[in-house]
This record gives structure tokens, C-alpha cells and sequence, in this order.
């Protein structure tokens, strides 16, 4: 419904390489460093270009008669991003939670 | 001809199903119309509130809407159905920002009987009222010891979330940092909307509690690591408490009190009650018309006013207590203190003095 929990399936998650790390420590080398940390910038640029866009359609009047957002738009935007973040979380624990178990 | 129309016809007691029947179902339907027309009477009363502008870094206007369990039941099932068929739309087009507590409060005796623990809606608004006062106090010039204690307990509860936060990157490598959004908290005392009598008596009382009563906090201090597996298995021992004197620094003034709202809960619950049921299943009109009212005033802080004495505090909502659920059940009394029943504000609810009509 949200495009996936990574941005539509078109990047995977930064996982730890199978066989190279014992289990719960997270050692990674700078170049991985830096690629989750890119990766992690490209997913939270999409989710949010996807928030905003998903937001502005549910919430937004397309009536310009005030600069000022209504205080329906305004209450509507909140709770429209704090379900956003709160639905996101759930599925990545669900994820997660799969993953775990398969391995 | 007319023989072969006549022999086509239903006969006697056909037609007299087929009329109940269709009678039924167009009194239902007739019901739901007018019930609809109604709430969007309010509704679009309600949202000229909606459609006025807000500066984007302003926060919009919240209540705390507080639902415990009705006299008569044993969970707030029925209590939340009510609000969300009455209450909810009128406040959705008011943009009428809420926070939900459902107080459901249930203790099993060791017979098996399932009871009802009264008390958690005046626990809950008297705590954040105690709160309230301990954070003036201790922004006022000379309580630097509080200050003190304040940072002591706000900087434990901080390294516990890093602690978890740290254990939980550690379980899960790919946990992405957008988990560590909260959203934020409303920045003034939010007004309290109680949904029916139970709720507001003890709503009342806890205002009255909070702002009056002592301010002293207890806290745990740290427990000492268990070293031996014996020591583990007997459960950890009890932390001893430290009391936090914030009284000796109260100088007894009133706080801001939140504005408290009533709204009626009718809950008919019983074997008795049930002819009433079946009629309030096919005209709901005059239910709609009654709560979503009393909802309406909410949305419009100018129906805000002091009530006109105390006994108006004591006898709003008494009218629930003839009500079948409440026969057999320990009565609620509104205790108030008079300074409190002084500054109180409550919203008109009985009356509809909201603009618009």
C-alpha cells in the first residue's frame, strides 16, 4: 500500500554478509559503512518524497483562497504522517521478524 | 380475467408477511436517512471550526477524550461504539485533534467473577495535573533542588532507551533509523471530554485531586545487580523508595486547570432495557440528535463557562444513574474542593450554544 517498507522493492535493506560476522555484532568495513549509509539516504528521501506525495492527495484542498494551510488540512497532515511512520514501523518488526525466523 | 389476476395474487397471510416485512425494513431505512441528515447537520456546522486557517508552526487544538466502563458492563465495547457513531464524526469535521483513553480496568476475583476497578480515569487526570505542577515548580527561581532531581531522573530514563535502542541495532543490523520517530508531544493542558456519568465524576474528582492534592513523588532507586543464581531464581527484592519533598516548595496556588466536558452515555443495558433497544434500532434520530449536540459544543471553545455552583458539578449526568446498569452498584460521588469548583471551567454541553444553526 506504501510502496513497500524499502521504496517500492527497487533497494534492499542493508543486510550483514552470511558467513563473515559472528551473530548479533555488526562489524562492517567502511566502504559497506558507506553504502548502507547511502542506501539508507536514497530510502528515507524516497519514503519521503512518497509521504508527501501520498499526504498533499488525502489532505490537501486544491482551493488556494489562503496561503495558510485550513485547520482541517492541518490535523488531517499530522495524523496522516503519524500513520504513516507508525504503519512503516509495524511492517519492518514484521519483516524483520520473518527474516529472523527463516534464518 | 379478474379470475386469473385474483388467482395470481398472494394470498391473505402472504401479503400480511410481505408487508410487515417491507413496513420494517422502510422504517429502517427511513431511520438511516434521517439519521444521516442530521449528523450532517452538525457536521457542517462543525466545520466552519475546520475551515479556518492555522500558521504552520501552530499546533491545532486537542482534547482528551476519556471512555471508562460503563455501569452495567464489563469492558468499553458499547462506550466506544457510542463515541465512535456520535462523537467522533462531528470532532473529525471540526478537526477537532483528540488523544483516546480507553479505561478498561478489569479484575478477576478468586471466585472467577470478573469486577470492574473503578478509579483509573482520576488516577490518570490527576497524575498528569500532579506533573503539571511539579514542571512550574520547578522552573521557579530558587527550587534549583528540584531542578536537580528532574535532571537525575530524565537522564536514567534517557540512558534506558539508549540501553534498548543499543541491545535492538544489535538484534536487528537492518533497522532503519525513521524507527526512532515519535511524534511530538501537545505543548499545552489538553481539555478533557468525559463520556458519561461514571467518567466525569471520577474526571472531577481528579482535577480536584491534582490540583490540590500532594505533590511529593516517589521514585525507585537502583537495585543492585543479582550476582548468585539463587538470588535470581527468589525474583529481584523490592527497590526502596526515595520521596521527593516537592510539597515544602507548593505554595498552594491553583494551576490552569483543564476545561472538563460532559457528553451523555445512555447505556441500556439489561434484559428491561431491551424493548428499548429494539426501538432505538429503528429511530436513532433522536440519539443522534442528542449526543452529536452535546458534541458540537465541544468543538466551539465559546461554549466554554464556570459552572454556576457547585451542585451544577454534582448533578450533571445524574440522570444516567435511573438507568438499568447502575441498579446494584456503589454510587459516585463528585468530590470537589472549593477553590477548585471556583476556577473550574466546564463546556455547555446541555445546552446548544454553539454559533451556526
Amino acid at each position: 500500500m506504501f510502496g513497500g517498507v524499502f521504496g517500492g522493492g527497487s533497494s534492499k535493506p542493508a543486510q550483514p554478509m552470511p558467513g563473515t560476522m559472528p551473530p548479533g555484532q555488526v562489524q562492517m568495513d567502511p566502504n559497506a559503512q558507506l553504502a548502507a549509509a547511502e542506501q539508507e539516504m536514497e530510502m528515507v528521501t524516497d519514503m519521503f518524497a512518497r509521504l508527501n506525495d501520498l499526504c498533499y492527495k488525502k489532505c490537501l484542498i486544491q482551493r488556494y483562497n489562503d496561503e495558510e494551510l485550513t485547520k482541517a488540512e492541518s490535523v488531517c497532515a499530522d495524523r496522516c504522517v503519524a500513520k504513516y511512520f507508525q504503519v512503516n514501523r509495524e511492517v519492518s518488526d514484521k519483516l524483520a521478524k520473518m527474516s529472523a525466523a527463516k534464518q | 380475467m379478474f379470475a386469473r389476476i385474483k388467482a395470481k395474487l398472494p394470498g391473505p397471510k402472504a401479503s400480511a408477511f410481505w408487508v410487515g416485512v417491507t413496513s420494517l425494513v422502510g422504517v429502517y431505512r427511513y431511520n438511516k436517512l434521517e439519521s444521516r441528515k442530521r449528523m450532517d447537520y452538525y457536521c457542517q456546522r462543525a466545520s466552519h471550526v475546520a475551515n479556518e486557517t492555522i500558521g504552520s508552526l501552530d499546533v491545532p487544538r486537542k482534547v482528551h477524550v476519556y471512555i471508562a466502563v460503563p455501569m452495567g458492563e464489563l469492558g468499553t465495547r458499547k462506550a466506544r461504539q457510542h463515541w465512535e457513531k456520535y462523537i467522533l464524526p462531528v470532532f473529525a469535521a471540526g478537526a477537532l485533534d483528540y488523544e483516546l483513553t480507553l479505561v478498561n480496568d478489569i479484575e478477576t476475583e478468586p471466585n472467577g467473577v470478573e469486577r470492574v476497578v473503578r478509579g483509573g480515569v482520576h488516577e490518570r487526570i490527576a497524575q498528569e495535573i500532579r506533573e503539571q505542577r511539579r514542571k512550574l515548580l520547578e522552573a521557579q527561581e530558587g527550587n534549583e533542588q528540584l531542578r536537580l532531581w528532574r535532571e537525575a531522573i530524565e537522564t536514567r530514563k534517557r540512558e534506558n532507551e539508549a540501553r534498548k535502542l543499543k541491545k535492538r541495532m544489535e538484534d536487528e543490523p537492518g533497522m532503519s533509523v525513521l524507527e526512532l520517530w515519535k511524534p511530538q508531544e501537545y505543548p499545552h493542558m489538553m481539555d478533557i471530554v468525559a463520556v458519561g456519568r461514571e467518567t466525569w465524576v471520577e474526571a472531577i474528582n481528579g482535577v480536584s485531586e491534582g490540583a490540590v492534592g500532594s505533590l511529593n513523588m516517589q521514585v525507585p532507586q537502583e537495585l543492585p545487580r543479582l550476582k548468585s543464581e539463587s538470588a535470581r531464581s527468589e525474583g529481584p527484592p523490592e527497590a526502596p523508595l526515595h520521596i521527593v519533598n516537592y510539597d515544602r516548595f507548593d505554595d498552594n496556588s491553583l494551576v490552569a486547570l483543564p476545561a472538563v466536558a460532559y457528553i451523555s452515555h445512555e447505556n441500556l443495558a439489561g434484559w428491561a432495557s431491551v424493548p428499548q433497544r429494539i426501538y432505538n434500532f429503528f429511530h436513532d434520530q433522536q440519539n443522534v440528535d442528542l449526543y452529536a449536540r452535546q458534541a458540537l459544543q465541544v468543538v466551539y471553545e465559546s461554549t466554554k463557562r464556570k459552572p454556576r455552583d457547585v451542585a451544577e458539578l454534582e448533578e450533571t449526568g445524574k440522570d444516567e444513574e435511573q438507568l438499568g446498569g447502575w441498579k446494584d452498584q456503589e454510587p459516585l460521588e463528585v468530590v470537589v474542593d472549593k477553590r477548585v469548583a471556583d476556577q473550574i471551567q466546564i463546556y455547555d454541553t446541555q445546552n446548544d450554544s454553539a454559533p451556526f444553526k
